[in-house]
């Protein structure tokens, strides 16, 4: 088993022991390990043991994982020390999530270019239909006013 | 013999085609406001709560005197273009219903109807050498007002029904990334709480209840409201986002009930309305032609 496979099952046991909501405490040391292995090192830079092959989505799952963790811990604390280490944590796996999961939010915004040009085409066809009605309407009147003339043309004659 | 022709009418005036309905539509472009207002108010409240983390954290830092700066600074929020994006889109959709709205509205319609209205009673007062061809011209220019609102109302339908795939398709992707974006508000909310509270807990430090006078204690009974009343009004940004679901399954729902195309029953009685009276003259008519 290799190195990343081995951090993948760790992640995968991280995610499903919080799912069985196990001791916030055990899971405080498997979410940093877990966090530092997929994400970053002790000092911020990428994880030499997995590196980028760990998808984004895993990524995120386990910052999730992480983020939940923490916040949870900050409430059971009373230690004022304690709770600002947790918060330091906190802030540098939301750095995490919100680049992952601003990432795959503008991943998936190129979907969104092509219903502009639809809807607006839409649009215009729209303006378009209503213009002729109102033009067909104005011919109909003028047909009216034509033909009023002519009788009026032919009680005089 | 009357009686097959009234039925005869009657079925024509139900085929002729109708445009949507303008409650419907109003639906529709409510729908479409409603879905762009939720859209904003997510990137209003992804900003805000990064803004008040980032205020609590440099307040943290003030306190327990690390190094900390008064610049306003969302920490660690969603990438703004996240939202504009898709906001282009909404916007591009609320015009398509505003088109749409000022496509389907009664005074198009009524304004075709009474103008061939005009065009007939107008055309009979002319051909007054024979009673029946007043009555007869009216009923044909009716007929040509049906028949232009008719092709009116097709083509409004057939661009309502082109575009359903695609309303449908964006509402699915946005209910698909709201999910995204609300799991993402309410882990900020999380944090913010988690900052609020590691306030609290250093203003209060570690000493032991005993050692607190009266009125510092009264003071953290202050500051503690306080923090619950930033998070409560946080919270309440993101419960207005985290009702996505409803409101986009809303605009789905909303177009799909005017791609179905369903007959307006109101239209089509209103028609045969008039066309039964512009029948009866003619009927009334008959026996002055015959006499004449």
């Amino acid at each position: 088993m290799t190195s990343e496979d081995e951090a993948r099952k760790e992640f995968e046991a991280v995610v499903e022991e919080y799912k069985e909501d196990a001791g916030l405490d055990r899971l405080k040391g498997l979410s940093v390990d877990i966090f530092s292995k997929i994400v970053k090192d002790a000092k911020g830079k990428p994880a030499k043991n997995v590196g980028g092959k760990v998808t984004n989505a895993e990524a995120l799952a386990g910052c999730d994982a992480a983020v939940a963790v923490y916040c949870a811990l900050v409430e059971k604390s009373t230690d004022y020390r304690e709770i600002l280490g947790y918060t330091a944590i906190l802030r540098e796996i939301r750095k995490e999530a919100a680049t992952l999961r601003s990432k795959k939010l503008m991943d998936g915004a190129a979907a969104y270019k092509p219903f502009n040009k639809t809807f607006a085409k839409a649009a215009d066809s729209l303006k378009a239909a209503l213009k002729l009605a109102q033009d067909q309407a104005k011919y109909l009147n003028l047909a009216a006013d034509v033909l009023s003339v002519f009788a009026r043309l032919l009680t005089v004659l | 013999m009357k009686t097959f022709i009234l039925v005869a009418l009657l079925l024509i005036c139900t085929a002729c085609s109708a445009v949507p309905k303008l409650d419907k539509v109003d639906d529709f472009s409510v729908a479409a406001d409603n879905s762009t207002e939720l859209l904003k108010t997510a990137a209003a409240a992804n900003r805000n709560i990064a803004i008040r983390r980032g205020e609590e954290s440099e307040a943290v830092n003030y306190i327990t005197k690390a190094p900390f700066t008064l610049l306003v600074q969302p920490e660690a929020a969603l990438d703004e273009r996240v939202f504009t994006v898709r906001l282009e889109t909404l916007n591009a959709l609320q015009a398509y219903a505003k088109a749409l709205k000022l496509a389907v509205d009664e005074g198009v319609t009524t304004k075709l109807e009474e103008a061939s209205a005009r065009l007939g009673t107008t055309g009979g007062s002319i051909a007054a050498s024979s009673p029946l061809a007043g009555p007869a011209f009216k009923i044909a220019a009716r007929g040509l007002g049906y028949a232009l609102t008719g092709a009116h109302a097709r083509r409004v339908q057939a661009i309502v029904k082109a575009t359903d795939p695609d309303v449908q398709k964006v509402t699915k992707l946005l209910q698909k990334d709201f999910k995204d974006v609300a799991t993402d508000l309410r882990q900020q909310l999380s944090i913010f709480n988690a900052n609020r509270h590691a306030a609290l807990a250093v203003i209060r430090g570690n000493s032991p209840l005993d050692r607190l006078a009266l009125r510092d204690r009264l003071e953290l009974y202050r500051e503690f409201k306080m923090a619950r009343q930033d998070v409560a009004a946080q919270e309440a940004l993101i419960g207005a986002v985290e009702n996505y679901d409803r409101i986009l399954e809303k605009l789905g729902k909303a177009h799909a009930a005017l791609a179905s195309g369903k007959p307006d029953n109101d239209a089509a009685l209103k028609r045969f309305v008039a066309l039964a009276n512009d029948l009866v003259d003619l009927y009334t008519a008959a026996p002055k032609e015959k006499a004449t």
